[in-house]
Protein backbone atom coordinates (compact mmCIF):
# COMPACT_ATOMS: atom_id res chain seq x y z
CA UNK A 1 0.00 0.00 0.00
CA UNK A 2 1.56 3.45 -1.14
CA UNK A 3 1.56 5.99 1.86
CA UNK A 4 1.26 8.77 -0.56
CA UNK A 5 0.47 8.91 -3.94
CA UNK A 6 -1.78 11.02 -7.07
CA UNK A 7 -3.87 9.37 -10.03
CA UNK A 8 -3.45 11.16 -12.82
CA UNK A 9 -3.17 14.84 -12.13
CA UNK A 10 -3.01 17.61 -13.64
CA UNK A 11 -2.32 21.33 -12.58
CA UNK A 12 -2.36 24.17 -14.50
CA UNK A 13 -1.48 27.80 -13.72
CA UNK A 14 -3.42 30.87 -14.84
CA UNK A 15 -6.24 29.18 -15.94
CA UNK A 16 -8.58 31.03 -17.99
CA UNK A 17 -6.07 34.00 -18.20
CA UNK A 18 -4.07 34.47 -21.32
CA UNK A 19 -1.11 33.07 -19.74
CA UNK A 20 -2.11 29.78 -19.04
CA UNK A 21 0.53 27.44 -18.36
CA UNK A 22 -0.32 23.53 -17.49
CA UNK A 23 2.87 22.37 -15.16
CA UNK A 24 1.59 18.85 -14.46
CA UNK A 25 -0.23 16.50 -16.66
CA UNK A 26 -1.21 13.42 -16.08
CA UNK A 27 0.85 12.48 -13.09
CA UNK A 28 0.91 8.97 -11.07
CA UNK A 29 3.30 8.58 -8.39
CA UNK A 30 3.19 6.77 -5.26
CA UNK A 31 5.72 7.23 -2.41
CA UNK A 32 6.24 3.87 0.00
CA UNK A 33 6.54 3.62 3.51
CA UNK A 34 10.23 4.02 4.48
CA UNK A 35 11.40 5.23 0.98
CA UNK A 36 13.94 7.88 0.16
CA UNK A 37 13.09 9.08 -2.92
CA UNK A 38 14.63 11.43 -5.21
CA UNK A 39 13.09 13.73 -7.77
CA UNK A 40 15.07 15.35 -10.14
CA UNK A 41 14.31 17.42 -13.47
CA UNK A 42 15.14 20.45 -15.80
CA UNK A 43 14.04 23.96 -14.38
CA UNK A 44 10.17 24.35 -15.25
CA UNK A 45 9.43 20.77 -15.76
CA UNK A 46 6.96 20.68 -12.24
CA UNK A 47 8.88 19.50 -9.27
CA UNK A 48 7.40 22.50 -7.15
CA UNK A 49 4.24 22.33 -8.15
CA UNK A 50 3.94 18.47 -7.90
CA UNK A 51 5.35 19.11 -3.92
CA UNK A 52 2.93 21.67 -3.21
CA UNK A 53 0.43 19.12 -3.92
CA UNK A 54 1.33 16.16 -1.93
CA UNK A 55 0.13 17.77 0.98
CA UNK A 56 -3.15 19.99 -0.48
CA UNK A 57 -1.35 23.33 -0.51
CA UNK A 58 -1.93 23.18 -4.34
CA UNK A 59 -5.61 21.96 -5.93
CA UNK A 60 -5.45 19.85 -8.64
CA UNK A 61 -7.70 20.62 -11.74
CA UNK A 62 -8.27 16.89 -12.54
CA UNK A 63 -7.24 13.91 -10.89
CA UNK A 64 -6.87 12.86 -7.12
CA UNK A 65 -4.34 12.50 -4.12
CA UNK A 66 -4.35 10.12 -1.81
CA UNK A 67 -2.80 9.76 1.82
CA UNK A 68 -2.93 6.31 3.35
CA UNK A 69 -5.34 5.59 0.86
CA UNK A 70 -7.85 9.03 1.96
CA UNK A 71 -8.62 11.38 -1.01
CA UNK A 72 -7.31 14.63 0.52
CA UNK A 73 -9.38 16.63 -1.55
CA UNK A 74 -12.62 14.73 0.15
CA UNK A 75 -15.29 16.77 1.96
CA UNK A 76 -14.22 16.59 5.26
CA UNK A 77 -10.56 15.32 4.75
CA UNK A 78 -8.54 17.13 7.39
CA UNK A 79 -6.18 19.06 5.53
CA UNK A 80 -4.84 20.64 8.35
CA UNK A 81 -3.75 16.89 10.17
CA UNK A 82 -2.44 15.99 6.22
CA UNK A 83 0.07 18.73 6.87
CA UNK A 84 1.47 18.07 9.67
CA UNK A 85 1.96 14.20 8.33
CA UNK A 86 3.51 15.52 6.07
CA UNK A 87 6.42 18.12 6.33
CA UNK A 88 7.56 20.33 3.54
CA UNK A 89 10.40 22.40 3.26
CA UNK A 90 10.02 25.20 0.51
CA UNK A 91 13.02 25.64 -2.52
CA UNK A 92 13.33 29.38 -0.95
CA UNK A 93 13.71 28.85 2.40
CA UNK A 94 13.17 32.78 3.76
CA UNK A 95 9.78 32.09 2.64
CA UNK A 96 9.35 29.94 5.29
CA UNK A 97 10.75 32.40 8.16
CA UNK A 98 8.55 34.77 10.13
CA UNK A 99 9.86 34.75 13.39
CA UNK A 100 11.97 37.40 15.59
CA UNK A 101 14.45 34.87 16.49
CA UNK A 102 15.50 30.96 15.42
CA UNK A 103 14.62 29.67 18.31
CA UNK A 104 10.63 30.91 18.04
CA UNK A 105 10.93 30.06 14.30
CA UNK A 106 12.01 26.60 15.13
CA UNK A 107 9.53 26.02 17.62
CA UNK A 108 6.76 27.57 15.28
CA UNK A 109 5.31 23.96 14.17
CA UNK A 110 5.96 22.30 17.74
CA UNK A 111 3.81 25.08 18.88
CA UNK A 112 0.76 24.70 15.87
CA UNK A 113 1.00 20.98 16.28
CA UNK A 114 0.27 21.43 20.71
CA UNK A 115 3.44 19.68 21.58
CA UNK A 116 3.92 20.34 25.57
CA UNK A 117 6.49 23.31 25.73
CA UNK A 118 8.41 21.22 28.71
CA UNK A 119 9.22 19.15 25.49
CA UNK A 120 10.51 22.12 23.30
CA UNK A 121 14.09 22.77 24.37
CA UNK A 122 15.37 19.33 23.95
CA UNK A 123 13.70 19.23 20.70
CA UNK A 124 14.81 22.14 19.27
CA UNK A 125 18.43 21.53 20.39
CA UNK A 126 18.49 18.58 18.56
CA UNK A 127 17.02 20.20 15.44
CA UNK A 128 19.63 22.73 15.34
CA UNK A 129 22.28 20.54 16.06
CA UNK A 130 21.51 18.03 12.86
CA UNK A 131 21.70 20.81 10.41
CA UNK A 132 25.23 21.90 12.18
CA UNK A 133 24.68 25.17 13.93
CA UNK A 134 25.11 26.10 17.86
CA UNK A 135 22.93 27.00 20.49
CA UNK A 136 24.31 30.30 19.81
CA UNK A 137 22.35 30.85 17.20
CA UNK A 138 18.96 30.07 18.99
CA UNK A 139 18.83 34.03 19.81
CA UNK A 140 19.55 35.40 16.80
CA UNK A 141 17.08 37.12 14.78
CA UNK A 142 16.86 35.14 11.65
CA UNK A 143 16.94 38.25 9.12
CA UNK A 144 20.35 38.35 10.08
CA UNK A 145 22.07 35.21 8.45
CA UNK A 146 23.66 34.06 6.33
CA UNK A 147 21.39 32.56 2.79
CA UNK A 148 23.06 28.89 3.94
CA UNK A 149 22.54 29.77 7.89
CA UNK A 150 18.79 30.59 6.66
CA UNK A 151 18.88 27.47 4.86
CA UNK A 152 20.10 25.28 7.80
CA UNK A 153 17.22 26.76 10.16
CA UNK A 154 14.55 26.21 7.70
CA UNK A 155 15.68 22.76 7.46
CA UNK A 156 15.41 22.48 11.38
CA UNK A 157 12.37 23.89 11.43
CA UNK A 158 10.67 21.10 9.26
CA UNK A 159 12.49 17.99 10.55
CA UNK A 160 12.00 19.30 13.97
CA UNK A 161 7.94 17.96 14.17
CA UNK A 162 9.27 15.13 12.83
CA UNK A 163 6.56 14.65 9.90
CA UNK A 164 5.77 10.84 8.67
CA UNK A 165 6.90 12.25 4.93
CA UNK A 166 9.70 14.86 4.74
CA UNK A 167 9.07 16.26 1.31
CA UNK A 168 12.04 18.73 0.48
CA UNK A 169 12.65 20.86 -2.17
CA UNK A 170 16.13 21.84 -3.12
CA UNK A 171 17.50 21.84 0.46
CA UNK A 172 20.55 21.80 0.20
CA UNK A 173 20.83 24.60 -2.40
CA UNK A 174 23.53 27.44 -1.31
CA UNK A 175 24.84 25.04 1.69
CA UNK A 176 28.50 24.78 1.70
CA UNK A 177 29.92 21.14 1.26
CA UNK A 178 30.05 20.30 5.00
CA UNK A 179 26.52 20.80 5.24
CA UNK A 180 25.16 19.34 1.90
CA UNK A 181 26.69 16.01 3.92
CA UNK A 182 25.25 17.12 7.05
CA UNK A 183 21.50 17.52 5.76
CA UNK A 184 22.01 14.23 4.08
CA UNK A 185 22.91 12.16 7.10
CA UNK A 186 20.30 14.15 9.55
CA UNK A 187 17.97 12.75 6.58
CA UNK A 188 19.08 8.91 6.33
CA UNK A 189 19.62 9.05 10.18
CA UNK A 190 15.83 10.43 9.97
CA UNK A 191 14.86 7.92 7.94
CA UNK A 192 15.59 4.88 9.92
CA UNK A 193 15.27 6.56 13.27
CA UNK A 194 11.79 7.30 12.50
CA UNK A 195 10.92 5.05 9.65
CA UNK A 196 9.53 8.14 7.81
CA UNK A 197 9.64 8.17 3.91
CA UNK A 198 11.64 11.16 2.41
CA UNK A 199 11.50 13.18 -0.87
CA UNK A 200 14.27 14.69 -2.22
CA UNK A 201 13.85 17.58 -4.93
CA UNK A 202 17.41 18.44 -6.05
CA UNK A 203 19.84 19.73 -9.07
CA UNK A 204 22.56 17.28 -7.44
CA UNK A 205 22.94 14.29 -9.30
CA UNK A 206 25.77 13.17 -7.06
CA UNK A 207 23.78 13.90 -4.20
CA UNK A 208 20.41 11.67 -4.84
CA UNK A 209 22.35 9.40 -6.61
CA UNK A 210 24.61 8.90 -3.33
CA UNK A 211 21.54 8.85 -0.61
CA UNK A 212 18.22 7.80 -2.53
CA UNK A 213 16.86 4.52 -2.94
CA UNK A 214 14.74 5.15 -5.97
CA UNK A 215 14.78 8.63 -8.62
CA UNK A 216 12.04 10.29 -10.70
CA UNK A 217 12.68 12.17 -13.16
CA UNK A 218 10.27 14.63 -14.72
CA UNK A 219 9.99 16.70 -18.01
CA UNK A 220 7.99 19.11 -18.82
CA UNK A 221 5.59 18.38 -16.80
CA UNK A 222 5.48 14.78 -16.73
CA UNK A 223 7.40 11.87 -15.33
CA UNK A 224 9.95 10.43 -17.93
CA UNK A 225 11.33 8.15 -15.74
CA UNK A 226 11.70 5.93 -12.51
CA UNK A 227 14.04 3.49 -11.10
CA UNK A 228 16.68 2.77 -9.16
CA UNK A 229 20.13 6.00 -9.08
CA UNK A 230 21.91 2.66 -11.46
CA UNK A 231 18.88 2.10 -13.69
CA UNK A 232 18.52 5.59 -14.19
CA UNK A 233 22.42 6.58 -14.95
CA UNK A 234 23.16 4.00 -17.14
CA UNK A 235 20.88 5.92 -19.78
CA UNK A 236 23.27 9.02 -19.95
CA UNK A 237 21.62 10.26 -23.66
CA UNK A 238 18.10 9.87 -21.64
CA UNK A 239 18.73 11.73 -19.32
CA UNK A 240 20.73 14.80 -21.16
CA UNK A 241 17.51 15.13 -23.37
CA UNK A 242 15.88 17.01 -20.66
CA UNK A 243 18.50 19.10 -19.58
CA UNK A 244 20.13 16.97 -16.08
CA UNK A 245 23.36 15.35 -16.41
CA UNK A 246 24.51 11.88 -15.00
CA UNK A 247 26.69 12.32 -12.04
CA UNK A 248 30.22 13.35 -12.12
CA UNK A 249 31.86 10.32 -10.69
CA UNK A 250 29.40 8.63 -13.66
CA UNK A 251 30.74 10.69 -15.93
CA UNK A 252 34.50 10.46 -15.33
CA UNK A 253 34.58 6.47 -15.54
CA UNK A 254 32.55 6.63 -18.72
CA UNK A 255 35.01 8.72 -20.43
CA UNK A 256 37.70 6.56 -19.29
CA UNK A 257 36.11 3.69 -20.48
CA UNK A 258 35.52 5.71 -23.99
CA UNK A 259 39.51 5.94 -23.63
CA UNK A 260 39.91 2.10 -24.11
CA UNK A 261 39.85 0.80 -20.47
CA UNK A 262 37.89 -1.96 -18.99
CA UNK A 263 35.70 0.04 -16.15
CA UNK A 264 32.40 -0.57 -15.28
CA UNK A 265 30.21 2.73 -15.96
CA UNK A 266 27.46 2.25 -14.14
CA UNK A 267 28.96 3.58 -10.61
CA UNK A 268 27.62 6.88 -8.91
CA UNK A 269 29.15 7.16 -5.78
CA UNK A 270 33.10 7.93 -4.76
CA UNK A 271 33.67 5.25 -2.62
CA UNK A 272 33.19 2.28 -5.68
CA UNK A 273 34.35 4.61 -8.58
CA UNK A 274 38.00 4.28 -6.00
CA UNK A 275 37.67 0.55 -6.18
CA UNK A 276 36.98 -0.10 -9.75
CA UNK A 277 40.04 1.80 -10.33
CA UNK A 278 42.00 0.30 -7.75
CA UNK A 279 41.06 -2.75 -9.96
CA UNK A 280 42.33 -1.77 -13.16
CA UNK A 281 45.17 1.07 -11.86
CA UNK A 282 46.60 -2.36 -9.64
CA UNK A 283 45.06 -4.83 -11.17
CA UNK A 284 47.15 -7.40 -13.50
CA UNK A 285 49.15 -6.66 -16.82
CA UNK A 286 47.65 -7.43 -19.97
CA UNK A 287 48.99 -9.71 -22.44
CA UNK A 288 49.51 -8.09 -25.45
CA UNK B 1 48.31 49.80 -13.63
CA UNK B 2 45.68 50.36 -10.27
CA UNK B 3 43.48 47.72 -9.82
CA UNK B 4 39.88 47.51 -10.48
CA UNK B 5 38.31 46.79 -6.78
CA UNK B 6 40.80 47.00 -4.13
CA UNK B 7 40.31 46.87 -0.48
CA UNK B 8 42.56 48.42 1.58
CA UNK B 9 42.48 47.06 5.64
CA UNK B 10 38.56 46.18 5.22
CA UNK B 11 37.14 45.57 8.83
CA UNK B 12 33.37 45.50 8.91
CA UNK B 13 31.29 44.76 11.79
CA UNK B 14 27.26 44.16 11.73
CA UNK B 15 25.68 46.61 13.93
CA UNK B 16 24.04 43.80 16.16
CA UNK B 17 27.34 41.47 16.04
CA UNK B 18 29.47 41.55 19.09
CA UNK B 19 32.97 41.15 17.00
CA UNK B 20 34.49 41.86 13.77
CA UNK B 21 33.32 39.58 10.71
CA UNK B 22 36.03 40.65 8.05
CA UNK B 23 39.18 41.31 9.93
CA UNK B 24 41.57 43.18 7.83
CA UNK B 25 41.23 41.95 4.28
CA UNK B 26 43.55 43.18 1.51
CA UNK B 27 42.30 41.77 -2.10
CA UNK B 28 42.99 43.96 -5.37
CA UNK B 29 41.14 42.65 -8.48
CA UNK B 30 42.68 43.57 -11.96
CA UNK B 31 39.67 44.49 -14.92
CA UNK B 32 39.29 41.64 -16.84
CA UNK B 33 40.35 39.12 -14.12
CA UNK B 34 38.16 36.04 -13.09
CA UNK B 35 38.11 35.12 -9.66
CA UNK B 36 36.28 33.10 -7.35
CA UNK B 37 35.16 33.29 -3.74
CA UNK B 38 34.89 29.72 -1.37
CA UNK B 39 34.17 29.66 2.37
CA UNK B 40 32.01 28.07 4.36
CA UNK B 41 28.31 29.03 5.81
CA UNK B 42 28.61 32.40 7.24
CA UNK B 43 32.42 32.70 6.88
CA UNK B 44 31.44 36.53 4.96
CA UNK B 45 31.52 35.98 1.06
CA UNK B 46 28.41 38.28 0.92
CA UNK B 47 29.46 40.38 2.80
CA UNK B 48 32.60 40.98 1.51
CA UNK B 49 31.10 40.90 -2.01
CA UNK B 50 28.23 43.78 -1.11
CA UNK B 51 31.12 46.21 -0.17
CA UNK B 52 32.49 45.89 -3.73
CA UNK B 53 29.65 47.97 -4.79
CA UNK B 54 28.81 50.08 -2.58
CA UNK B 55 25.90 48.32 -0.79
CA UNK B 56 27.96 48.17 2.41
CA UNK B 57 30.57 50.34 3.93
CA UNK B 58 33.49 48.98 5.58
CA UNK B 59 33.61 49.61 9.50
CA UNK B 60 37.09 50.82 9.12
CA UNK B 61 39.43 50.37 6.12
CA UNK B 62 38.36 51.08 2.66
CA UNK B 63 37.37 50.22 -0.61
CA UNK B 64 37.92 51.74 -4.01
CA UNK B 65 36.45 50.74 -7.54
CA UNK B 66 38.21 52.14 -10.06
CA UNK B 67 40.15 54.11 -7.51
CA UNK B 68 37.21 55.85 -6.29
CA UNK B 69 35.96 55.43 -2.37
CA UNK B 70 32.75 54.05 -1.81
CA UNK B 71 32.68 55.63 1.53
CA UNK B 72 32.32 58.96 -0.65
CA UNK B 73 28.78 59.73 -1.34
CA UNK B 74 29.47 60.83 -4.87
CA UNK B 75 30.63 58.26 -5.80
CA UNK B 76 27.90 56.33 -6.12
CA UNK B 77 26.11 56.45 -9.09
CA UNK B 78 29.32 55.63 -11.01
CA UNK B 79 30.02 52.99 -8.60
CA UNK B 80 26.56 51.39 -9.33
CA UNK B 81 26.70 51.51 -13.06
CA UNK B 82 30.37 49.92 -12.64
CA UNK B 83 29.49 46.64 -10.65
CA UNK B 84 26.41 44.70 -10.92
CA UNK B 85 25.68 42.50 -8.46
CA UNK B 86 23.64 39.37 -9.16
CA UNK B 87 21.90 37.82 -6.06
CA UNK B 88 21.34 33.76 -5.16
CA UNK B 89 17.66 34.55 -4.88
CA UNK B 90 16.30 35.79 -8.03
CA UNK B 91 13.08 36.49 -6.15
CA UNK B 92 14.22 39.84 -4.10
CA UNK B 93 15.58 41.28 -7.49
CA UNK B 94 12.31 41.54 -9.87
CA UNK B 95 10.91 44.65 -9.35
CA UNK B 96 8.52 44.84 -12.61
CA UNK B 97 5.46 42.85 -13.50
CA UNK B 98 6.47 42.24 -17.37
CA UNK B 99 9.83 40.27 -17.83
CA UNK B 100 10.83 42.95 -20.46
CA UNK B 101 10.10 46.12 -18.14
CA UNK B 102 12.21 44.41 -15.10
CA UNK B 103 15.35 44.02 -17.84
CA UNK B 104 15.04 47.91 -18.51
CA UNK B 105 14.23 48.95 -15.28
CA UNK B 106 17.38 50.20 -14.43
CA UNK B 107 18.18 51.40 -17.73
CA UNK B 108 14.91 53.66 -17.88
CA UNK B 109 16.03 55.27 -14.19
CA UNK B 110 19.36 56.41 -15.70
CA UNK B 111 17.57 57.90 -18.38
CA UNK B 112 19.09 55.92 -21.05
CA UNK B 113 17.14 56.75 -24.60
CA UNK B 114 14.66 54.71 -25.49
CA UNK B 115 16.26 53.27 -28.56
CA UNK B 116 19.41 51.91 -26.72
CA UNK B 117 16.86 50.39 -23.83
CA UNK B 118 15.16 48.64 -26.92
CA UNK B 119 18.16 47.49 -27.87
CA UNK B 120 20.16 46.70 -24.44
CA UNK B 121 16.85 44.50 -23.41
CA UNK B 122 16.74 42.53 -26.32
CA UNK B 123 20.13 41.55 -26.59
CA UNK B 124 20.36 40.68 -22.75
CA UNK B 125 17.34 38.60 -22.92
CA UNK B 126 18.61 36.69 -26.14
CA UNK B 127 21.91 36.31 -24.09
CA UNK B 128 20.40 34.56 -21.06
CA UNK B 129 17.81 32.76 -23.31
CA UNK B 130 14.57 34.18 -21.56
CA UNK B 131 13.77 36.52 -25.01
CA UNK B 132 10.59 34.16 -25.65
CA UNK B 133 9.69 35.02 -22.46
CA UNK B 134 10.09 39.20 -22.65
CA UNK B 135 6.32 39.67 -22.04
CA UNK B 136 5.87 37.04 -19.14
CA UNK B 137 4.95 38.47 -16.23
CA UNK B 138 7.94 37.49 -13.76
CA UNK B 139 6.45 35.83 -11.36
CA UNK B 140 4.72 32.98 -13.49
CA UNK B 141 8.79 31.98 -13.97
CA UNK B 142 10.30 29.12 -12.38
CA UNK B 143 12.87 30.04 -9.72
CA UNK B 144 15.62 29.34 -12.99
CA UNK B 145 14.47 31.19 -15.41
CA UNK B 146 13.91 33.97 -12.91
CA UNK B 147 17.48 34.21 -12.27
CA UNK B 148 17.99 34.23 -16.07
CA UNK B 149 15.88 37.25 -16.01
CA UNK B 150 17.90 38.69 -12.67
CA UNK B 151 20.80 38.60 -14.70
CA UNK B 152 20.15 39.66 -18.17
CA UNK B 153 18.78 43.27 -15.85
CA UNK B 154 22.53 43.51 -14.56
CA UNK B 155 23.55 42.81 -18.08
CA UNK B 156 21.66 45.61 -19.72
CA UNK B 157 23.67 47.84 -17.20
CA UNK B 158 26.68 46.98 -19.49
CA UNK B 159 28.79 47.12 -16.48
CA UNK B 160 33.25 46.77 -15.75
CA UNK B 161 32.55 43.93 -13.19
CA UNK B 162 30.20 41.54 -12.11
CA UNK B 163 29.39 39.99 -8.69
CA UNK B 164 28.09 37.16 -8.88
CA UNK B 165 26.85 35.72 -4.98
CA UNK B 166 25.77 32.25 -5.61
CA UNK B 167 24.04 32.72 -9.06
CA UNK B 168 23.78 29.35 -10.02
CA UNK B 169 22.64 27.93 -6.88
CA UNK B 170 18.98 27.65 -8.15
CA UNK B 171 19.23 26.34 -11.40
CA UNK B 172 19.40 22.91 -12.86
CA UNK B 173 22.95 21.00 -14.35
CA UNK B 174 21.79 22.92 -18.21
CA UNK B 175 21.23 25.82 -16.29
CA UNK B 176 23.83 26.17 -14.64
CA UNK B 177 26.06 25.29 -17.70
CA UNK B 178 24.70 27.98 -19.89
CA UNK B 179 25.16 30.54 -17.17
CA UNK B 180 28.42 29.86 -16.80
CA UNK B 181 29.05 29.84 -20.37
CA UNK B 182 27.37 33.09 -20.00
CA UNK B 183 29.83 34.24 -17.28
CA UNK B 184 32.82 33.31 -19.08
CA UNK B 185 32.05 34.59 -22.55
CA UNK B 186 31.38 38.10 -20.54
CA UNK B 187 34.99 37.66 -18.91
CA UNK B 188 37.20 36.22 -22.24
CA UNK B 189 35.17 38.32 -25.16
CA UNK B 190 34.00 41.14 -23.45
CA UNK B 191 36.50 41.71 -20.37
CA UNK B 192 34.06 41.69 -17.89
CA UNK B 193 35.47 40.93 -14.62
CA UNK B 194 34.08 38.82 -12.46
CA UNK B 195 33.95 38.25 -8.99
CA UNK B 196 32.01 34.72 -8.48
CA UNK B 197 30.53 33.09 -4.78
CA UNK B 198 30.10 29.62 -5.45
CA UNK B 199 29.74 26.39 -3.72
CA UNK B 200 30.02 24.17 -6.11
CA UNK B 201 33.15 22.97 -7.32
CA UNK B 202 32.13 22.16 -10.60
CA UNK B 203 31.97 25.92 -11.35
CA UNK B 204 35.86 26.73 -10.20
CA UNK B 205 37.16 25.11 -13.06
CA UNK B 206 38.70 27.33 -15.31
CA UNK B 207 39.19 30.27 -13.17
CA UNK B 208 42.43 31.95 -12.59
CA UNK B 209 42.20 32.97 -8.44
CA UNK B 210 40.79 31.08 -5.69
CA UNK B 211 40.42 33.51 -2.55
CA UNK B 212 39.25 31.36 0.41
CA UNK B 213 37.60 32.97 3.14
CA UNK B 214 37.62 31.40 6.59
CA UNK B 215 35.61 33.23 9.59
CA UNK B 216 36.10 36.98 7.66
CA UNK B 217 40.00 35.92 6.96
CA UNK B 218 41.45 35.29 3.52
CA UNK B 219 43.17 32.25 4.29
CA UNK B 220 44.45 31.37 0.35
CA UNK B 221 44.75 33.41 -2.43
CA UNK B 222 45.82 31.37 -5.16
CA UNK B 223 45.49 29.22 -8.35
CA UNK B 224 42.86 26.43 -8.30
CA UNK B 225 46.00 23.83 -8.48
CA UNK B 226 47.55 25.06 -5.57
CA UNK B 227 44.74 25.47 -3.46
CA UNK B 228 43.42 22.51 -4.15
CA UNK B 229 46.30 20.30 -3.14
CA UNK B 230 45.77 20.95 0.30
CA UNK B 231 43.08 18.38 0.58
CA UNK B 232 42.53 17.59 4.13
CA UNK B 233 43.09 21.99 4.94
CA UNK B 234 40.55 22.24 2.91
CA UNK B 235 37.96 19.92 4.11
CA UNK B 236 38.62 21.12 7.69
CA UNK B 237 37.17 24.52 6.61
CA UNK B 238 33.96 22.54 5.73
CA UNK B 239 34.49 22.82 1.54
CA UNK B 240 35.57 20.28 -0.47
CA UNK B 241 38.24 19.95 -3.19
CA UNK B 242 36.62 19.11 -6.94
CA UNK B 243 35.01 15.42 -7.21
CA UNK B 244 38.51 14.56 -9.63
CA UNK B 245 40.87 15.69 -7.01
CA UNK B 246 39.58 13.78 -4.43
CA UNK B 247 39.60 10.55 -6.40
CA UNK B 248 43.00 10.68 -7.48
CA UNK B 249 43.94 12.04 -3.40
CA UNK B 250 41.74 8.53 -2.60
CA UNK B 251 43.70 6.73 -4.61
CA UNK B 252 46.92 8.33 -3.82
CA UNK B 253 46.21 6.90 -0.14
CA UNK B 254 45.67 3.66 -1.98
CA UNK B 255 49.19 4.28 -2.86
CA UNK B 256 48.49 4.88 -6.81
CA UNK B 257 50.20 8.04 -7.50
CA UNK B 258 47.96 8.97 -10.96
CA UNK B 259 49.83 12.27 -11.30
CA UNK B 260 52.57 14.81 -9.26
CA UNK B 261 49.90 17.75 -9.94
CA UNK B 262 46.41 18.13 -8.92
CA UNK B 263 44.38 17.09 -11.61
CA UNK B 264 41.56 19.40 -11.74
CA UNK B 265 39.29 18.12 -14.62
CA UNK B 266 37.79 14.41 -16.16
CA UNK B 267 39.88 15.45 -19.08
CA UNK B 268 43.15 16.03 -17.05
CA UNK B 269 42.17 12.92 -15.38
CA UNK B 270 41.63 10.25 -17.77
CA UNK B 271 45.19 11.69 -19.36
CA UNK B 272 47.00 10.53 -15.88
CA UNK B 273 45.29 7.34 -16.38
CA UNK B 274 46.00 6.54 -19.69
CA UNK B 275 50.05 7.39 -18.79
CA UNK B 276 50.01 5.60 -15.25
CA UNK B 277 48.83 2.42 -17.52
CA UNK B 278 51.03 2.65 -20.09
CA UNK B 279 53.96 3.34 -17.93
CA UNK B 280 53.02 -0.07 -15.66
CA UNK B 281 52.45 -1.80 -19.03
CA UNK B 282 55.89 -0.35 -20.15
CA UNK B 283 57.86 -1.35 -16.99
CA UNK B 284 56.68 -4.90 -17.62
CA UNK B 285 57.39 -5.59 -21.27
CA UNK B 286 61.20 -4.71 -20.92
N1 LIG C 1 22.43 41.89 8.98
C1 LIG C 1 23.23 41.16 9.75
N2 LIG C 1 23.38 41.44 11.06
C2 LIG C 1 24.20 40.70 11.83
N3 LIG C 1 24.90 39.63 11.41
C3 LIG C 1 24.80 39.30 10.12
C4 LIG C 1 23.95 40.04 9.23
N4 LIG C 1 24.05 39.46 8.00
C5 LIG C 1 24.90 38.42 8.13
N5 LIG C 1 25.35 38.32 9.40
C6 LIG C 1 26.29 37.31 9.91
O1 LIG C 1 27.57 37.51 9.31
C7 LIG C 1 28.18 36.27 8.98
C8 LIG C 1 28.61 36.27 7.51
O2 LIG C 1 27.47 36.39 6.68
P1 LIG C 1 27.60 36.32 5.08
O3 LIG C 1 26.22 36.46 4.55
O4 LIG C 1 28.62 37.27 4.61
O5 LIG C 1 28.14 34.81 4.90
P2 LIG C 1 28.44 33.96 3.59
O6 LIG C 1 29.88 33.61 3.62
O7 LIG C 1 27.94 34.65 2.40
O8 LIG C 1 27.60 32.63 3.90
P3 LIG C 1 26.70 31.68 2.94
O9 LIG C 1 27.63 30.69 2.31
O10 LIG C 1 25.81 30.97 3.92
O11 LIG C 1 25.97 32.54 1.99
C9 LIG C 1 27.16 35.18 9.31
O12 LIG C 1 27.55 34.50 10.49
C10 LIG C 1 25.85 35.91 9.53
O13 LIG C 1 25.10 35.31 10.55
N1 LIG D 1 2.77 30.67 -9.52
C1 LIG D 1 2.84 30.32 -10.82
N2 LIG D 1 2.05 30.92 -11.74
C2 LIG D 1 2.11 30.56 -13.04
N3 LIG D 1 2.94 29.61 -13.54
C3 LIG D 1 3.74 28.98 -12.69
C4 LIG D 1 3.76 29.30 -11.28
N4 LIG D 1 4.67 28.51 -10.67
C5 LIG D 1 5.20 27.74 -11.65
N5 LIG D 1 4.66 28.01 -12.86
C6 LIG D 1 4.98 27.36 -14.13
O1 LIG D 1 4.71 25.96 -14.00
C7 LIG D 1 5.76 25.19 -14.57
C8 LIG D 1 6.38 24.29 -13.51
O2 LIG D 1 7.05 25.08 -12.56
P1 LIG D 1 7.71 24.52 -11.24
O3 LIG D 1 6.77 23.57 -10.60
O4 LIG D 1 8.16 25.68 -10.43
O5 LIG D 1 8.94 23.72 -11.84
P2 LIG D 1 10.32 23.25 -11.16
O6 LIG D 1 10.15 23.28 -9.68
O7 LIG D 1 10.51 21.88 -11.70
O8 LIG D 1 11.37 24.20 -11.63
C9 LIG D 1 6.72 26.17 -15.21
O9 LIG D 1 6.40 26.28 -16.57
C10 LIG D 1 6.45 27.47 -14.48
O10 LIG D 1 6.73 28.55 -15.32
MG1 LIG E 1 11.27 24.31 -8.26
MG1 LIG F 1 26.23 34.29 1.14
Amino acid sequence: MALLRTENVDYVYGAGTPFVQTALAQISFSLEKNEFAGMVGATGSGKSTLIKLLNGLLRPKNGRVFFQEQDIWKKGYDLQALRFSVGLSFQYPEHQIFSDTVREDIAYGLKNQGISEDLWDEKIREAIEIVGLDESYLSKSPFRLSGGEIRRVALAGTMVVKPQVLVLDEPTAGLDPIGRKMVYHALKRFQKESESTILVVSHSMDDVAEYADSLIVMDHGKIVDKGTPAQIFANTANLEKTGLAVPEVTRLLKKIKTAGFSVQDTIYTMEDAKNELLKLLKGEVKDE
Amino acid sequence: MSALIETQNLIYRYRAASENLLKEVNLAFDAGSFTVVLGANGSGKSTLLKHFNGLILPTSGSVLINSQDTANRENWLDIRQNVGLVFQNPENQIVSTIVEEDVAFALENLGVDRKEIRKRVDESLKTVGMYAYRLHPPYKLSGGQKQRVAIASILAMRPRCILFDEATSMLDPQGRKEIMAIIRTLNKQYGVTIIMITHLMEEVIGTDRIVVLDKGTVVYDDLPQEVFQHVEDIEKLGLTVPIVTKLADLLKKEGVCLSEDTLLDESQFTQAVKQYMEGKNGTFKD
